[in-house]
């Protein structure tokens, strides 16, 4: 029986099996993985660059959506939720459920796999690639001019978590990968 | 009257205001298929007719108006024309673009319908070549076939919307006629006077304002009732659809229609594009009031969209009350945001809204004006000008009053307003003392608001541009900074704004892809979020013309050429191809530290590519090459 999304039982379970995962898992993670994403949320907490940057009264959400892929192991679309507060605060980033993405103040920013590794790899400048539609975004606009500088400076720390790109996967890592994103979907409901 | 049929009226409609004699000639297709309208067309009438000894001012300098094959349909980013002719401001070749309409169904506070160039195909003429000089002010009158010059002398004097007004009144029914107006600046001769295109769109580069002052010509009316036919129907609907959903998806054209064109302040801060302090420092906090956002949230009444086009980049603004209260009118886009914002320490955005609706009353360009008027600023703080020179009016760094009331000085000719209604370029000549220094134009055209520091390849293409500092008549700008990405037509994806390695290659693709499109007076915000191929599919469905990819760069190669030696005919020189000091100063602080733009190995480049020789003249074999052998005769004499 999986948890349900938004309970403080989902958010216990998914806190625990972070916690498990960073302390079992091999380093460098896998970008995107359970454990890197609870090792990217710390970044982001404590980025003072971010915090320099933000809007003191900001309250909206931003959402990564990584398109499938299955070749390197994402069977399905993956949307991750930076839960972005007042000040430079990040409360929390959380895999969400499709379900759960485009409320109202959200910003959705989406991608294939290849794209967001482009990102991470600094590759590919986030602003430029949404103005040439390699990413694409969703919102409300002024909004997110107003936040150009933070906004681009959390996408930039994608890159400067230490990790493992799931194109630089041996094919029973890309495996392994699949099976975390299968079992996340099952025991998380994140579909 | 008669429809314009596969792209063209094929016809021109010459009008000589010092005889008085109207007449139309016709276009044949060859002409048209050569350099397809807009500039390329203009530039080709202008070099069988001018002389250049003729100056700017004069009556021998020829006018041209001129649409392209896709205006007047209902393809997106088809309502634009151009206007050229000598510029009074730079001397050499001058081009000034605009679209325009606000649609009936979006009537207020006078706007009505406007669409000046689809309303010429309308009328029944692809083009208007104006030579010669009226004795005695007046205007134009079109209606289908029936042109008439008549008296303005009730006109004279008057600004722009007021001017808009009576000739829509006068000369309109159910239906209103479009309507081009020079303001005072133009009367006056103001070297950057601009032409209104009724109250909301502007020619603003290059002073074709004042060449239409010089000829006494306060207006041309238009008025059509035909209609623009695509050859080819089934296929044409198909594109339509096909293009308005990629432009729809387009996050360039979300951020345009969300914002207009003022978003590009909040992220050209961020990249080191917005000038500040006539282009001295790097960083300005004032910006955050003066952008997209603020203008949305606290002054937009209303949002429009040209002709035919989607993106609907237009703002409506209105400040309520306080000293700079305003009717209901056009917002200030991201230039004028810009040069009387950022380029004055400005960040009253109440002010900048004043400015622009001072700048459009008395028809002047809002880059140059701004521009001319931060030189001004940089003359008083350095104690060149004094308070005894502007006529008591404290020049100081922030001070929108002022300059507001240097925008009606310069358009009236009053005090140091008759010196700075030169342009900076000239101003810097009378005033001395060193002033030169920050005088921040090419060939006399002051910079639009983009910074070559940010990025390297647009500091090559002012100091090349044809028409001095353009940011317009190529690509350069959006493919440099990552908006846009023509990979198929083989540049890169992704350009490092601030190197110099590899731009000249990028230009050169950059013009020879634009020219063609802004010839055909396609909106460069719409070929933002098309392919060239699609450009080309527009061409074919419109006209039935069948161009490559290759043959479109090809033929822009060719314009390019053509407005290049133009302007070298005029008599620019290799010297005039080069980066004012400002620009060439690294910053210490925003997006672009410590970055400046290695101008002479880039020139050293593009003349190499472009087969430029030691004066900056395409060499004759390259213009025989490319077709244009009555130019290289021109250029270097008979062989």
């Amino acid at each position: 029986m999986p948890y349900t999304f938004g309970t403080p039982e989902w958010e216990e379970a998914f806190k625990k099996l972070t916690q498990e995962r960073i302390a079992t898992q091999p380093r460098p993670f896998v970008v995107f993985s359970p454990e890197w994403i609870g090792e990217w949320e710390k970044y982001v907490q404590n980025d003072a660059k971010y915090k320099e940057l933000a809007q003191p009264n900001w309250e909206n959400p931003v959402i990564l959506h990584m398109l499938k892929n299955p070749a390197l192991g994402v069977d399905q679309d993956i949307y991750v939720k930076l839960d972005l507060w007042h000040n430079g605060e990040c409360r929390s980033i959380r895999y969400i459920p499709n379900t759960a993405v485009g409320q109202p103040g959200d910003f959705v920013v989406t991608g294939t796999v290849e794209r967001w590794l482009a990102v991470g790899r600094k590759q590919l400048d986030v602003t430029k690639g949404m103005m040439q539609g390699k990413l694409k975004l969703k919102g409300d606009l002024p909004t997110i001019v107003k936040a150009v500088k933070s906004s681009v400076r959390i996408v930039e720390t994608v890159g400067e978590v230490d990790g493992k790109f799931p194109d630089e996967l041996t094919p029973e890592q890309t495996e392994a990968f699949r099976k975390v994103v299968q079992d996340l979907t099952k025991e998380f409901n994140i579909t | 009257m008669g429809n314009c049929e596969s792209g063209y009226a094929k016809r021109l409609l010459e009008v000589n205001l010092t005889e008085g004699k109207i007449e139309t000639t016709p276009l044949d297709d060859d002409l048209l298929k050569n350099y397809l309208g807009g500039g390329g067309l203009a530039a080709h009438l202008f070099l069988n007719k001018f002389s250049p000894e003729s100056d700017a001012l004069s009556e021998d300098n020829p006018l041209i108006i001129m649409t392209g094959p896709l205006v007047g349909t209902l393809l997106p980013g088809t309502s634009r024309f151009a206007v050229c002719a000598r510029s009074p401001q730079t001397g050499y070749w001058g081009i000034g673009t605009c679209g325009g309409n606000f649609g009936p169904e979006l009537k207020f506070a006078g706007y009505d319908g406007i669409y000046f160039g689809p309303e010429l195909k309308f009328a029944g003429y692809d083009g208007i070549f104006i030579e010669g000089k009226s004795d005695k002010p007046v205007y134009l009158l079109v209606e289908d076939d029936h042109v008439e010059i008549r008296d303005a002398a009730d006109l004279w004097g008057k600004p722009v919307y007021e001017v808009t007004d009576i000739l829509k009144e006068r000369h309109g029914g159910k239906r209103k006629p479009k309507v081009l107006v020079i303001g005072p600046g133009g009367e006056n001769l103001v070297r950057f006077a601009a032409i209104a295109n009724d109250k909301g769109h502007y020619i603003g580069r290059t002073g074709m304002g004042a060449v239409m002052g010089s000829k006494s010509l306060k207006a041309v009316v238009v008025s059509g009732t035909g209609k623009a036919l695509p050859a080819l129907p089934e296929e044409y609907k198909a594109l339509r659809e096909s293009l308005l959903e990629k432009i729809k998806e387009s996050q360039f054209a979300q951020l345009m229609r969300s914002m207009g064109t003022a978003v590009s302040m909040d992220s050209g801060m961020m990249m080191g594009d917005v000038p500040i302090r006539n282009w001295t420092k790097g960083e300005f906090d004032g910006s955050a009031n003066i952008g997209g956002p603020t203008m949305t949230e606290q002054y937009l009444t209303k949002v429009h969209a040209c002709y035919a086009c989607p993106i609907a980049c237009k703002r409506v603004v209105k400040v309520e009350g306080g000293p700079f209260k305003t009717d209901e009118g056009p917002g200030p886009e991201y230039e004028t945001c810009s040069t009387f914002g950022t380029f004055m320490e400005n960040d009253n955005f109440e002010g900048i809204i004043k400015a622009n609706e001072t700048c459009n009353q008395y028809g002047v360009d809002t880059i140059s004006c701004g521009s001319t008027i931060a030189f001004a600023m940089q003359c008083f703080d350095q104690g060149i000008l004094t308070t005894a020179d502007t006529d008591g009016i404290e020049l100081n760094w922030g001070n929108i009053e002022s300059a507001i009331k240097m925008v009606e000085k310069i358009a009236r000719r009053e005090g140091i307003g008759n010196l700075l209604a030169e342009g900076s370029a000239k101003a810097a000549q009378k005033i001395g003392k060193g002033s030169e220094q920050y005088v921040v134009a090419v060939k006399g055209l002051e910079l639009p608001a983009h910074d070559p520091r940010g990025f390297h390849g647009m500091g090559l293409e002012y100091a090349v541009g044809y028409r001095g500092a353009c940011h317009l008549q190529h690509m350069s700008l959006t493919i440099e900074q990552g908006v846009t990405a023509y990979e198929d037509a083989g540049l890169k994806e992704d350009y490092d704004g601030q190197s110099s390695d590899g731009k000249a290659d990028m230009v050169i693709l950059s013009q020879n892809i634009g020219a063609p499109a802004t010839s055909a007076c396609l909106c460069i915000f719409v070929y933002n979020c098309i392919s060239v191929k699609d450009f080309a599919d527009m061409i074919h469905v419109v006209t039935g013309w069948d161009f490559s990819q290759d043959d479109l760069i090809k033929m822009g190669e060719k314009i390019w050429l053509l407005m290049r030696g133009i302007t070298n005919l005029l008599g620019s020189r290799a010297g005039d191809d080069t980066l004012p000091p400002n620009v060439m100063k690294p910053l210490e602080a925003g997006g672009n530290v410590g970055s400046v733009p290695d101008i002479e190995k880039m020139l050293q480049e593009f003349y190499e590519l472009r087969s430029l020789d030691a004066n900056g003249w395409p060499r004759r074999e390259v213009l025989e090459k490319a077709g244009l052998a009555d130019l290289a005769q021109k250029l270097h004499g008979a062989a």
